[in-house]
């Protein structure tokens, strides 16, 4: 170990003794100038995504409306209404918020893996004036785009089938694009972790399913048990599906959700950057 | 000075001592190269000046501004060739080079007109739209040069520029060096094959486990030596140093 004087004195001279920190692979940019780098990141998972997109929006057309017919049709005859909801009309906004979810962690897992492992995309970015957290900061941005975009889609056939009762569903879509910087950070953190592609496994089973199942989508966690719904309470799906339903009604009151949402997107990313960042340059 | 390092020393985290103690100067419109066996700190060396990680110890600056304050700025004049080739196999040859600009925020009709320039220098305007993945490793060599050209860097830094290509392509590589070089760019490089450093070269560095063991001109080093050629000289300097 080295004092904090002599670490900053030899980092000043040219080098770094010890553990290297997010900050020293930055080249002393500043987090605004990092930001704004952060698009031409978010341009070139554009230009990626423009090569695949077609099947990619059939498939997330489709897929909720799978959802809603095998589970909404098939329990909804035996629960009746949720708090005047009819059961399909109840889970629709889960649904919708879960969109969110997939399509960050998609974004931030295997994508980012194999961009880190197997293409070292970010290896070749990094002789541009790009670094790190501009890197990052654009994925992470990127991935709350795809949220954004998979929610909108997602939505069409649900409004089509008449499932919400009012336009402010509309701003649902920027709850998720809340929840999907939340999952994207929760999956670098989860792929800063991981040492080889079939680890993920355990992220998706014992934590985004989890998630998934216990959120408050499928019913009302006031029916779990006490504890359980405390946990619930603290997940940031459940505030985010909290506030869809709302919106789907018309109850603007979604303050309260909005705001724990952003409390975790401050908290996370940085937390998300710290861990990633040892992986991307092993130095 | 362009690139100035003090007694600058590399361990990386899993514990390897890869650079122990290098001093170097080198000087504006150069030809450097870096010679050595598998393993001797090579590419780390390399990956320090190109702001990729920061040196351990020791003092380093790259066009007089320190990595660990300005590596924006010292990367805008760089042009980076990594000894693998890290082209995004998600994209084509154009996409590649497009894109790789745009980091640069080269302007986009300026970028287009430089892109045509480049695949021309490097003979693949067949290849264009080719997706990198469909062309072979000699011809992604290429483009992986064309795309450390391509912001007119004032260092021009090559991991084994020509490692894999064919005689015929390895003249066209040189002899874009030598154009460059003949603009006032310095030019740093490492590689295996004596003959391109004993062509390019105006000074070379031996180094060994992480070591300068000698530094001189080609001639000097041959004269130094009693050698013919530089092969004799690295066999001469390096011993059969096959341990570890
Ligand atoms: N990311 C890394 N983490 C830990 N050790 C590393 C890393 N990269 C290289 N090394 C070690 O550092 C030493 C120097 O490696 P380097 O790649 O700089 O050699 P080189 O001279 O470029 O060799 P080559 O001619 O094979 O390219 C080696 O012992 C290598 O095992
Ligand atoms: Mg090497």
């Amino acid at each position: 170990m080295i004092s904090l004087r002599t670490y900053k004195k030899n980092r000043d001279a040219g080098s770094i003794d010890g553990k290297i920190r997010t900050a020293d692979l930055c080249g002393g940019n500043s987090i605004w100038k990092d930001l704004y780098d952060s698009r031409l990141l978010w341009m070139r998972q554009l230009t990626v995504f423009r090569k695949t997109y077609k099947v990619g929006l059939v498939i997330r057309f489709f897929e909720p409306l799978l959802y809603l017919f095998a589970i909404g049709l098939g329990i909804s005859t035996y629960v009746g209404k949720i708090n005047g909801l009819t059961y399909i009309e109840f889970i629709a906004p889960g649904i919708l918020i879960t969109t969110a979810m997939w399509a960050a962690t998609y974004e931030t897992s295997f994508a980012i893996y194999t961009k880190i492992h197997y293409q070292r995309t970010y290896e070749a970015i990094l002789a541009t004036p790009m670094n790190v957290r501009s890197i990052i900061i654009g994925e992470m941005a990127w991935a709350g785009t795809k949220a954004i975009l998979n929610m909108t889609i997602v939505m069409l056939p649900l409004a089509l089938m008449g499932l919400f009762h009012s336009p402010y569903i509309i701003v649902a879509v920027l709850v998720g694009f809340l929840v999907g910087l939340i999952y994207s950070a929760f999956g670098i953190i989860a792929t800063s972790f991981i040492r080889a592609m079939d680890h993920y496994g355990i992220y998706s089973t014992f934590f985004i399913m989890p998630l998934f199942m216990f959120s408050g989508v499928f019913y009302p966690i006031e029916n779990l048990p006490g504890v359980l719904s405390f946990f619930v309470c603290l997940t940031p799906l459940y505030h985010g599906v909290e506030a869809a339903r709302l919106l789907s009604v018309g109850d603007l009151g979604i303050m309260l959700h909005v705001v724990y949402l952003l409390v975790m997107v401050v908290l996370l990313v940085p937390l998300a950057l710290h861990r990633i960042s040892g992986r991307i340059v092993t130095a | 000075m362009v690139v100035s390092a003090k007694n600058l020393n590399k361990r990386y985290s899993s514990g390897t001592e890869a650079i122990r103690g290098i001093s170097f100067d080198i000087k504006k419109g150069e030809i450097y190269g870096f010679l050595g066996p598998n393993g001797a700190g090579k590419s780390t060396l390399i990956k320090m000046i190109s702001c990729y990680f920061p040196a351990t110890s020791g003092d380093l600056t790259v066009l007089g501004l320190n990595p660990n304050r300005k590596a924006s700025t010292i990367k805008r004049c760089l042009g980076i060739m990594p000894q693998d080739n890290n082209l995004d196999p998600d994209l084509t040859v154009f996409e590649n080079l497009y894109l790789y600009a745009n980091y640069f925020n080269i302007p986009r009709k300026k970028r287009l007109e430089r892109i045509d320039e480049l695949l021309t220098l490097v003979g693949l305007e067949h290849k264009r739209n080719a997706r990198v993945t469909q062309i072979s490793g000699g011809q992604q060599r290429r483009v992986v040069l064309a795309r450390s050209i391509i912001n007119d860097p004032k260092i021009l830094i090559l991991d084994e520029p020509s490692a894999g290509l064919d005689p015929h392509s390895r003249q066209v590589v040189w002899s874009i060096i030598r154009d460059l070089n003949a603009k006032g760019r310095t030019v740093i490089l490492t590689t295996h094959y004596m003959k391109e450093a004993e062509e390019l070269c105006h000074r070379i560095a031996f180094v060994d486990a992480g070591k300068i063991v000698a530094l001189d001109t080609p001639e000097g080093h041959l004269a130094a030596n009693n050698a013919t050629d530089l092969e004799d000289v690295y066999l001469k300097t390096m011993g059969s140093s096959l341990e570890e």
